[in-house]
């Protein structure tokens, strides 16, 4: 339940790790050198101490890359608004933002952040396929670097990117979250998918 | 009453309609609950809430309630939600008890044949010790009076569990084995029908492993506890194996085996099945489990197959309809029923139930049809 603050900023790093890739891909280098994230899908799975699992899911990610020349690291950053992140029931739905994500702390609580977002080999303009991908996510008030996993495919002129990772609630210094017993564990992963067109 | 009614009545009529354990919800599954370990001290679901199943009985799952962000200081469940309201305070410690009541009216006709009675389905104390690992549960209460027994004093859980830190448990003590999914309903053709009925309890060892993903219990038993308990004849070998894997947060599938040797009152028969659970948005969940009923001697091999689709109308309202079916063999005959069903939980701990089942007997050109009308008190 606590979880929730993990799973936004592991959206907000997935999505900026998608884009990056996207971007670093050949449609980015060859036609255009930003792009704009469309239809987006954050989904972080919290594995529960009693066995099990929840997802916290938003649809509420945003953020604009770039290509520089002069780095195989993107410009630019996705974000995901954690008060959006749902998790299907609203008493942990309160008590992950509350409590463990603190949102109401200010605006480096409210929000997710990737940026830094690295895809290596393929900056040199791939359009489907995968690639593992590094990036620094900022949640909580804490930046961290985070890597995973990222596929592409191109889907007419907009770029389909699916992407995950997992990261540690403690790296991020939120508490271990924990109600009456049922705790979720330190590992969550994040998987984010959207859709990315180039800009005009 | 004909002949043929007073076989219906025998199998749907009131003997299943007797007294049933609280049950497990695997509606919740709507609510991204796949393990009925969140809510409950049995894995398998049902009897005394965990501290966090009381909480969200309260604040979640309660009509006229909501979320209380800020938990007592000391990490206990308090006031409402709390055993007998809160009245006792911290003073049982690390001890949760739990009563649960279920005063009910059932009402039954087919044909020009009807009846209807008022019964106190449930008066049980459910207590628990857990810590270290360790789980220690009991549940005793009133066994209401089946036909020529009168009412007594009974337990039909009391076991002893311990789960290390990498999900390996052993449980040994009188318990439900583990089979497919566990509806509240304990006449559901895949309870009832497979030796999962209220009473079925066994005397046995279960181990399981516990993943984040899955779930196995595998369970030996010398026999149903009642059996030996009574030393009815009834008493033989069982065992029963289940495995689920959660796919999703959202969508989970059980596979389930049984084998029951021979005794001197029944032959050796077995099952085999498979279920689906699925929550394709977070007010509906749609569960369906089929099975194969293997009887040897004779007794040939029925299907039996249960769906069970649960709306949450409102908070705290929930409808459900549930076809079930099983076919018959040369020595029962197949059965379908109908069952419809409205819940509302207006305050922690009560669960208003009006269940409506339509029961056809292969053969039979009557209809058995049954109203239940229920309050579950869970203080």
């Amino acid at each position: 339940m606590d979880n929730k603050r993990t799973f936004k900023p592991a959206l907000t790093i997935a999505a900026s790790a998608l884009i990056t890739w996207f971007v670093a891909s050949g449609v980015g280098v060859a036609q255009s050198r930003a792009w704009t994230t469309t239809i987006g899908d954050v989904r972080v799975t919290c594995p529960l101490t009693v066995g099990g699992s929840f997802e916290a899911k938003t649809t509420a990610l945003a953020g604009r890359l770039s290509v520089d020349p002069a780095t195989t690291a993107l410009a630019g950053e996705l974000s995901v608004e954690l008060k959006t992140l749902d998790t299907g029931i609203s008493l942990r739905n309160q008590h992950m933002l509350d409590n463990y994500l603190e949102v109401q702390k200010g605006e480096d609580f409210e929000t997710a952040v990737l940026s830094n977002i690295d895809v290596g080999p393929l900056t040199t303009g791939v359009t489907d396929g995968h690639s593992r991908f590094t990036a620094r996510l900022r949640l909580h008030g804490t930046l961290q670097a985070v890597a995973g996993q990222a596929t592409m495919s191109e889907r007419g002129s907009a770029v389909r990117v699916e992407a995950s990772f997992p990261i540690r609630i403690s790296d991020y210094g939120i508490r271990d979250p924990r109600y009456l017993g049922v705790g979720v564990k330190n590992e969550v992963v994040v998987r984010v998918v959207f859709f990315a067109n180039k800009d005009s | 009453m004909t002949i043929r009614v007073c076989f219906v009545f025998a199998v749907f009529g009131l003997v299943v309609f007797s007294a049933g354990r609280a049950g497990a919800e695997p509606r919740f599954l709507s609510k991204q609950y796949n393990r009925c370990s969140s809510c409950h001290y049995s894995a398998s679901g049902g009897g005394l809430l965990t501290p966090y199943g009381r909480a969200l009985s309260g604040q979640e799952l309660a009509t006229t309630r909501h979320v209380n962000a800020q938990p007592a200081p000391e990490g206990n469940v308090s006031g409402e939600d709390a055993f007998l309201f809160g009245a006792l305070g911290d003073h049982l410690g690390p001890v949760q008890l739990g009563v649960s009541l279920l005063p009910s009216h059932l009402h039954f006709a087919s044909g020009s044949f009807s009846d209807s009675r008022n019964l106190l389905m449930n008066a049980d104390v459910e207590g628990a010790y857990r810590g270290h690992g360790w789980t220690a549960y009991g549940e005793a209460g009133r066994m209401p009076e089946i036909g020529s027994e009168g009412p007594r004093l009974y337990s039909r859980e009391h076991w002893v569990s311990y789960e290390s830190r990498r999900g390996v448990g052993i449980k040994v003590g009188r318990y439900m084995p583990a089979y497919g999914i566990h509806f509240a309903d304990h006449t559901s053709l895949n309870r009832s029908d497979l030796g999962f009925d209220h009473d079925d309890q066994v005397y046995g060892v279960e181990v399981s492993r516990t993943t984040d993903q899955s779930l196995l219990q595998i369970s030996v038993s010398p026999g149903r506890a009642e059996s030996i308990v009574k030393d009815d004849g009834g008493t033989s070998f069982n065992t029963t194996g289940r495995l689920q894997v959660d796919l999703a947060s959202n969508v989970v599938v059980v596979g389930s085996g049984l084998y029951r040797d021979e005794s001197l009152l029944e032959s050796r028969h077995g099952a085999a099945g498979g279920a689906v659970g699925f929550a394709p948005w977070r007010r509906v969940t749609i569960w369906t489990e089929g099975d194969a009923h293997i009887r040897a001697g004779g007794g040939g091999t029925s299907l039996v197959f249960v769906n069970e689709t649960a709306v949450e109308a409102f908070r705290g309202v929930w409808f459900k309809v549930s076809p079930q079916g099983r076919t018959g063999t040369d020595l029962s005959p197949g059965a379908f029923r109908w069952n419809l069903g409205a819940h509302v939980l207006p305050r922690a701990h009560v669960d208003l139930g009006l269940d409506f089942y339509f029961d056809k007997i292969e053969g039979s050109d009557k209809a058995f049809k049954t109203v239940l009308a229920q309050l579950h008190m869970y203080l």
